[in-house]
């Protein structure tokens, strides 16, 4: 089965809207999808963004920026279609295999066939399917051929032959070979000698020439590594108010969940916990380890610190577990003496229990940034970046020990020379026995925030020594941050 | 505090020849500072003096303002980066040593970049002044190994150099250590603001240059920025405040300005003497070999006429002292004469006896009364132009004999200075703006080739990019911003200098990035400036096309022709031009060439000189061409404004073409001396670059009318002058073409097949792709045989066709027939020429037995074999295309399968139909002897009332018609007002098409970008020249054919 608009569908765009999905390929940015309305415009796929908008100015773009939860969305699709047969499996980026065999069929292939459908419209995907002797032979009719049909048993290369060489994915390489040779239709491969194929164009030829005569192929390229959604859910009986009764219910999702995260073989830094309120809107909520895991209870402990703190608006109805930053379980066991701990607690824990408690913004590492704009010369990184190790920066200009956020408007009196002699920050104004400067600094005119700055260092009579800047565009000056 | 005798000097500045890094052009910053009231501005670019002469040119205009020649060297330190030294030159001796040492710093490093070791400038410096900034200073004042030795062999003409830029703390230190240092090693210091643009708005400009240079975007670039705007020119009142606490730093500037003297109106060029015989001065060697050239150029005897002329031009060429340079000139003719290069002079040239005389040119200038004043004046005093063509594929052993003969040291060529243009500057822009690359190539391919004015806003959306994108907004501007700045260098298409003195003493020498080049820092104009004598030695795609075809006619036709045997006013070449039958003829087979001819009918040599100088932007503007014509066919009576013109305008019925009939004029009757009528002449002929005519232009109008010339007479002058500003033709570069011009009809009136032949063998040339060529001459009768491997060579050749003796013909009318025209290899695209010999040479051994003994007896390898499958160059062995291609595959099997046997060379492989031969037939080698995709679609063409190219004779001028072709050129001159002017090709021949800019503005993006079009139009008829007003176009839909049109401006 194809769902030719899923990677649209999943952002919720509906096949009437004009939308293309772009990816950010070799510095360009190019069409991946469209929706019908889009292409019946004439934005293709493989068009650069530019290109589909010079056809279709009012096209929105939307960029691909999570492959592996658009991975992840299509196994969880992947799970509806488990009540047509246990095996589902998806093939490539839009379209699922669900295999038949041995599987009792009501209303026979047909009727599979339109339940398969009716089901992925319910879902609100538009899709098309075959059913045929071969997955792969299914998805090409599904691309290329005609659709919504089912194969007679050993008819499947004959369905297949009328179609172009590209339902066959060849490489671009081989591709081109074949064109050469007028190869241009799947028929043209299966007439030939196998053993000739092989020989001229490899495995990659030999497989799809297995494929063109309607037989599943020796070799079957492996699919591309998903990155595992791994989740679990349940519906409350009735719903809970307290913490202690959320965990209770937490308890067997937390095993559930370790249990699905140990047969793959992953392990997770991150949950995020999804909870249904009565009445409300839901509530999500994040909570982070210090390195990967999936023992339930270490799952279990954590969630449990997270709510801690937490006052539900609402009765909760429903709990969703998901497991985010899934990785491969290493296994690795702490050492007795490990020097990365805080009060026997591992520091990676630690920050990740600050974090959660204070907020992505309040943890942090800082690190400097090439940037003329005092605001912008550092950045936040997240603590588990690694910092890459990077010559020490040259010697710089003198900067105050302390750079305030927001710049605080001040008034400032001058002679008619220009030298500053006093300055009002909140109430009094004070008296400047000494000012250095101006340093100019001017930049991000290709920014939202362009600057064009000069600073002074000003010592005032109280004590205080200020960094002050005369903003040159609107003559209002500004405090920027002190020296202790 | 300064005194009231203060020199305000910036001492340090960079202009945007510093490439990429300098954000003003010399000019601006030289306006700049006089009009800030500085009295002297270093110019000192990085590593080069490519912008110098330009500062020198423009502070002509500045009096009170001196320009301080120098360059920023980068020299090598100890330890550390490397660091800036700029060093201008005292003196002539100074200037030497400069160019001595920027030569030395371009040796041994990559193209663009220069570096020194301190070594390398120790023995020459005497004659320089040196600026060091703070950055020499290693940890502190103390420890400055290098500065020590600058002093040491500097001394007092070793200056430090303040770079405040309001950065107090950076300011401060270097204050701290400049003042250590100068009371250290006893050194003056200057303040400067070492600016890098002439104002502050250039600061963007200057990020985006300093992105482009570094291959970053403007929001990674970080600190690589400058931190604020100060790198601007600063005038006395910003500088004084600037350096505000050390005066004395300002105060130094003036005498630090005073020792540097050297301008390059001082620079002395003298041309080499060696081309002459031991005991002989070159006088008596020129006059030794003009007498044997006058013999051999008139073996009847020499008319009292020309003997008078000759003594004429060698008393003023001995007056003046040139013959060293005219026998340098001989030398490199002889030269190529020996190595049976063919080679013609051309310009001014042509207008010399002298030259004709020592075979450097080939028109006879006493039969076309030539100006011999236009080539060398006693008033001008200025070395003569000498401009020869070389065949284009042997012009390089030219090249090489002229290095060789006077050595590297002596003899270079003239840099080209690549600006930036539309395309390239909003490609660079748009990267370092960080547009995505789709978005900066759709931006840079609608640039029209045309526009030197920058995009235009209006028409991103069309490319699909947003012009409000604030970002986008900000790249169109940056882009007109920066149009015209020097973006990388390249070489002159000829220009060589050649001196007696060491020219690296002259100007600095680089070496090129084309192997076994050198090139000088300047580029034409700068080398005109300066007086230096620059020869030429240019090559013509035309002059090879004719040696083949002579190579041709010889071997097949048994005719021995050359330059000046090729027999003269052939009344059936002359028919042929009148027909504009010239597809391939140089220079009059472009559209608008062929539109003239019908009306022209030319029947002499002459005409072909008025033709080849008419159809120009100078006499097209200037409203020359219809007054021309209609005296030229009786219509109107030739009358002349003043009878002083008479003698002036006879040759051109009245009406002034040539850059000469303009310079006699004004002396006639405009007033002008002979040296101001040679002003007129530069301006015209470098009216876009400097300006200037138009002053000169009104004074001849206002004497043209005092000595009683109607005003609108001398308007319509004026007009036509104005227009020369852009392109006109003096009458002896006219002349030299129209030879060529002939030789080339008169080939392609007798030896069609050989013409062509030679043609395709001479590409990249001329106007049009070989398949029109090829159809051009299928339409004349000659058959063109398919590539074969058993036949085909390299070139395309002739072969016999087995009708007519191909000995016969080739005179009297009678066209030389009896020979096909073999494609050659060369035709496929991708298949290199070595491969190409390399089959040739293989099969004297015997012919190909099929593809695995050719795969064995060349060597040749699969992706070769498969161009050839691909180009159907194997039919020969009964297998088609798509056979031979899967015949090949199998000669490579893998080793799995190798050892089966298998014999598998019938597989059924699909038919290729008609559209997929031709589509491969255009793929492989861009023509097809078989089909036309528009042939593929007549059927529904018919249906739809599509004419034929060739049915269009059928119809009456204004008739509405609709016709459909291939897009084969899009030209759009500038002197035709917007008009672009399109030739599409259909199955039977060509349709030209007008457009005028309402409709291309209208359908732009159909007319511009869509391969092939259907277009309706009013159809125009002028002789037997038929051409359509296009009214509307649409695309055409035949598949995926690949095309590929010419596109000129």
């Amino acid at each position: 089965m194809r769902l030719p608009c899923f990677r649209l569908e999943r952002h919720g765009w509906s096949p009437e809207d004009l939308v293309m999905l772009l990816e950010e390929r070799q510095n360009k940015t190019i069409v991946v999808a469209v929706t019908p309305q889009a292409q019946a415009q004439g934005a293709r796929v493989g068009m650069t963004a530019s290109e589909a908008r010079a056809l279709v100015p009012e096209l929105r773009g939307e960029l691909v920026n999570d492959p592996a939860d658009e991975a992840a969305d299509l196994l969880s699709l992947a799970q509806a279609f488990t009540r047509l047969s246990p095996a589902v499996r998806p093939i490539g980026q839009d379209a699922l295999a669900v295999e038949l065999t041995g599987v009792p069929l009501k209303g026979g292939e047909s009727g599979v066939l339109r339940e398969a459908l009716r089901l992925a419209r319910s879902l609100g995907h538009v899709a098309v399917a075959v059913v045929s002797d071969e997955p792969l032979g299914g998805l090409a009719l599904c691309s290329f051929g005609e659709a919504d049909r089912v194969v007679p048993v050993g008819g499947l290369a004959e369905a297949l032959a009328p179609l172009p060489i590209d339902a066959l994915a060849p490489s671009p390489r081989l591709r081109e070979r074949l064109t050469l040779l007028g190869l241009r239709r799947v028929g043209g491969l299966a007439a030939l000698d196998a053993a000739s194929v092989a020989g001229r164009f490899g495995e990659e030829g030999l497989r799809m020439h297995t494929l063109a005569q309607g037989r599943a192929p020796v070799d079957p390229p492996a699919p591309p590594p998903l990155a595992e959604r791994v989740s679990a859910r349940v519906s409350l009986p009735s719903p809970v108010e307290s913490v202690e009764a959320l965990l209770f219910a937490l308890k067997p999702l937390c095993v559930r969940l370790g249990a699905r995260l140990a047969a793959l073989d992953l392990a997770t830094a991150r949950l995020q916990l999804h909870l249904e309120l009565e009445d409300h809107p839901p509530l999500s909520l994040v909570a982070r380890f210090g390195q990967p895991r999936r023992d339930p209870d270490d799952l279990l402990a954590l969630l449990r610190r997270r709510l801690e703190t937490l006052r539900l608006d609402a009765p909760a109805t429903a709990i969703h577990l998901d497991a985010l930053e899934v990785n491969k379980h290493t296994g690795q066991q702490r050492g007795l003496l490990d020097p990365h701990t805080v009060g026997g607690e591992p520091l990676g824990d630690l920050l990740a229990r600050l974090t959660d408690a204070l907020g992505e913004h309040a943890v942090f590492r800082p690190a400097l940034q090439a940037d003329h704009a005092p605001e912008r010369a550092w950045c936040a990184r997240p603590f588990h970046d690694r910092p890459r190790p990077e010559p020490p920066p040259p010697p710089g200009p003198s900067r105050p020990t302390l750079l305030w956020r927001e710049p605080r408007p001040l008034v400032v009196r001058r002679n008619p020379e220009g030298r500053i002699l006093s300055v009002q920050l909140e109430s009094n104004a004070v008296v400047v026995n000494a000012a250095i400067g101006p340093e100019r600094l001017c930049g991000g005119w290709w920014s939202p925030e362009p600057f064009d700055r000069d600073y002074h260092r000003v010592e005032l009579a109280d004590g205080r020594a200020l960094w002050i800047f005369e903003d040159r565009v609107t003559g209002e000056f500004f405090a920027h941050g002190a020296w202790d | 505090m300064t005194s009231a005798a203060q020199r305000w000097v910036e001492p340090w500045a960079t202009t945007a020849f510093s490439l990429l890094e300098g954000a003003s052009m010399p000019e601006e910053l030289v306006a700049a500072a006089a009009e800030q009231g500085l009295d002297a501005i270093g110019v000192a670019d990085r590593d080069s003096v490519y912008g110098l002469v330009r500062a020198w040119k423009a502070a002509r205009s500045t009096p009170n303002l001196a320009v301080l020649h120098g360059a920023t060297l980068t020299v090598a330190a100890t330890a550390g980066p490397p660091r800036e030294l700029a060093l201008y030159a005292m003196d002539e001796a100074g200037w030497g040593d400069l160019c001595e040492l920027l030569t030395r710093a371009h040796a041994e490093t990559p193209k663009g970049e220069g570096l020194l070791r301190l070594g390398q400038l120790l023995d020459r410096q005497n004659g320089l002044v040196a600026l060091a900034g703070a950055d020499w200073a290693r940890d502190g004042a103390a420890h400055t190994p290098e500065l020590d030795t600058l002093r040491e062999t500097f001394g007092d003409r070793l200056y430090l150099c303040a770079a405040r830029a309001l950065r107090p703390d950076a300011d401060a230190q270097n204050t701290r250590l400049l003042d250590a240092l100068s009371r250290r090693l006893g050194c003056v210091v200057l303040a400067s603001a070492r600016p890098l643009m002439h104002s502050a708005a250039r600061k963007r400009a200057q990020d985006v240059l300093t992105c482009v240079r570094l291959g970053l975007t403007i929001d990674n670039a970080g600190h690589h920025l400058q931190p604020n705007a100060e790198r601007h020119l600063k005038g006395p009142a910003a500088l004084g405040q600037l350096y505000a606490d050390r005066p004395d730093w300002l105060q130094n500037g003036g005498a630090f300005a005073e020792r540097v003297n050297f301008r390059l109106d001082q620079l002395k060029y003298h041309y080499p003497r060696e081309i002459v015989p031991e005991g002989q001065s070159p006088m008596e060697t020129l006059r030794d070999r003009v007498r044997a050239g006058m013999a051999w150029r008139y073996p009847e005897g020499v008319s009292d006429g020309l003997v008078h002329q000759i003594q004429h031009e060698l008393a003023l060429i001995e007056e003046l002292d040139f013959p060293a340079y005219f026998l340098t000139v001989y030398d490199i003719v002889r030269f190529a004469r020996e190595r049976g290069i063919l080679c013609q002079g051309r310009g001014s040239a042509a207008n010399s006896l002298v030259c004709y005389a020592l075979g450097v040119t080939s028109v006879d200038p006493a039969q076309q009364r030539l100006l011999f004043e236009r080539f060398i004046s006693r008033e001008r005093a200025e070395p003569p132009d000498i401009d020869v063509d070389f065949e284009h594929e042997r012009r390089e052993e030219v090249i090489q004999y002229i290095y060789g003969r006077y050595g590297r040291h002596r003899a270079a060529m003239v840099n080209e200075i690549i600006s930036y243009r539309p395309r390239s500057a909003v490609r660079d822009v748009g990267r370092a703006m960080g547009l995505s690359l789709d978005q900066v190539d759709r931006l840079a391919k609608d640039q029209d080739w045309w526009d030197s004015k920058g995009p235009k806003p209006e028409r991103a959306a069309s490319c699909g990019v947003d012009p409000n994108d604030p970002r986008v907004r900000l790249t169109l501007e940056i882009t007109t911003e920066i149009l015209g700045f020097p973006r990388h260098l390249s070489i002159h298409v000829g220009g060589f200098v050649i001196s007696e003195e060491p020219l690296r003493e002259r100007c600095p020498i680089e070496p090129a990035v084309m192997e076994n080049r050198t090139v000088l820092q300047w580029d034409k104009d700068d080398i005109d400036a300066v007086n230096f004598v620059k020869v030429d030695v240019l090559a013509l795609g035309i002059l090879t096309a004719i040696r083949k075809c002579f190579d041709l006619c010889r071997e097949h036709h048994g005719h021995d022709l050359d330059l000046a045997s090729v027999p003269r006013e052939d009344p059936f070449v002359y028919d042929m031009l009148c027909r504009a039958d010239t597809l391939g003829v140089f220079q009059i087979e472009s559209r608008a060439q062929q539109a003239m001819l019908p009306r022209l009918k030319p029947r002499s040599f002459y005409d072909l000189v008025v033709e080849v100088a008419l159809v120009r932007p100078g006499p097209i503007q200037g409203g020359m061409v219809n007054p021309y014509l209609e005296r030229r066919s009786g219509k109107v009576p030739i009358i002349y404004a003043h009878p002083k013109l008479e003698p002036i305008l006879e040759r051109t019925l009245g009406v002034p073409i040539f850059q000469e009939q303009v310079m006699e004029m004004a002396m006639a009757v405009g007033g002008f001396a002979p040296g101001e009528a040679d002003e007129l002449r530069r301006a015209m002929g470098s009216a876009r670059k400097r300006g200037g005519l138009e002053r000169l232009v009104r004074r001849l109008v206002d004497n043209m009318e005092r000595e009683g010339i109607a005003r609108v007479y001398a308007e319509q002058v004026a007009k036509q002058i104005m227009g020369f500003g852009d392109y006109g033709f003096p009458e002896s570069h006219a002349a030299s073409f129209a030879l060529l011009v002939y030789v080339s009809s008169y080939l392609r009136r007798y030896f069609p097949a050989a013409f062509a032949a030679s043609l395709l063998n001479a590409q990249p040339m001329g106007f049009y792709p070989p398949r029109h060529i090829l159809d051009d001459l299928r339409r004349h009768g000659v058959e063109v045989r398919p590539l074969d491997i058993n036949r085909s060579c390299w070139d395309n050749t002739l072969e016999p066709d087995g009708r007519v003796s191909p000995l016969a013909g080739g005179k009297a009318g009678r066209v030389a027939e009896g020979v096909a025209l073999r494609v050659g290899f060369r035709q496929v695209s991708g298949l290199g020429e070595a491969s190409g010999r390399q089959i040739e040479e293989a099969r004297r051994r015997g012919a190909y037995t099929g593809v695995g003994d050719l795969a064995r007896r060349t060597g040749l390898r699969r992706d070769e074999l498969m161009l050839l499958a691909r180009a159907d160059a194997l039919r020969p062995f009964g297998l088609s295309r798509r056979q031979a291609a899967w015949a090949i595959s199998g000669l490579y099997a893998g080793p799995l399968f190798a050892g089966l046997g298998h014999d598998d060379d019938d597989a059924p492989l699909p038919e290729a139909t008609a559209f997929e031969e031709l589509q491969q037939d255009w793929l492989s080698t861009g023509l097809s002897l078989d089909a036309h995709p528009l042939g593929l679609v007549r059927p529904r063409l018919d249906e739809q009332g599509v004419t034929r190219a060739s049915d269009l004779g059928l119809y009456e001028s204004g008739d509405v018609v609709e016709v459909a072709g291939v897009v084969v050129l899009r030209q759009r001159p500038s002197t035709a007002s917007g008009v672009l002017f399109m030739t599409l090709e259909d199955e039977t021949g060509l349709v030209n098409l007008v457009v005028w800019p309402k409709l291309y503005e209208a359908e732009r993006r159909t007319i511009r970008h869509e391969p092939m079009l259907r277009a309706r139009g009013r159809l125009q008829r002028e002789g037997e020249a038929v051409s359509l007003l296009a009214q509307h176009f649409e695309p055409v839909d035949v598949g995926a054919v690949p095309t590929t049109s010419r596109d000129f401006r």
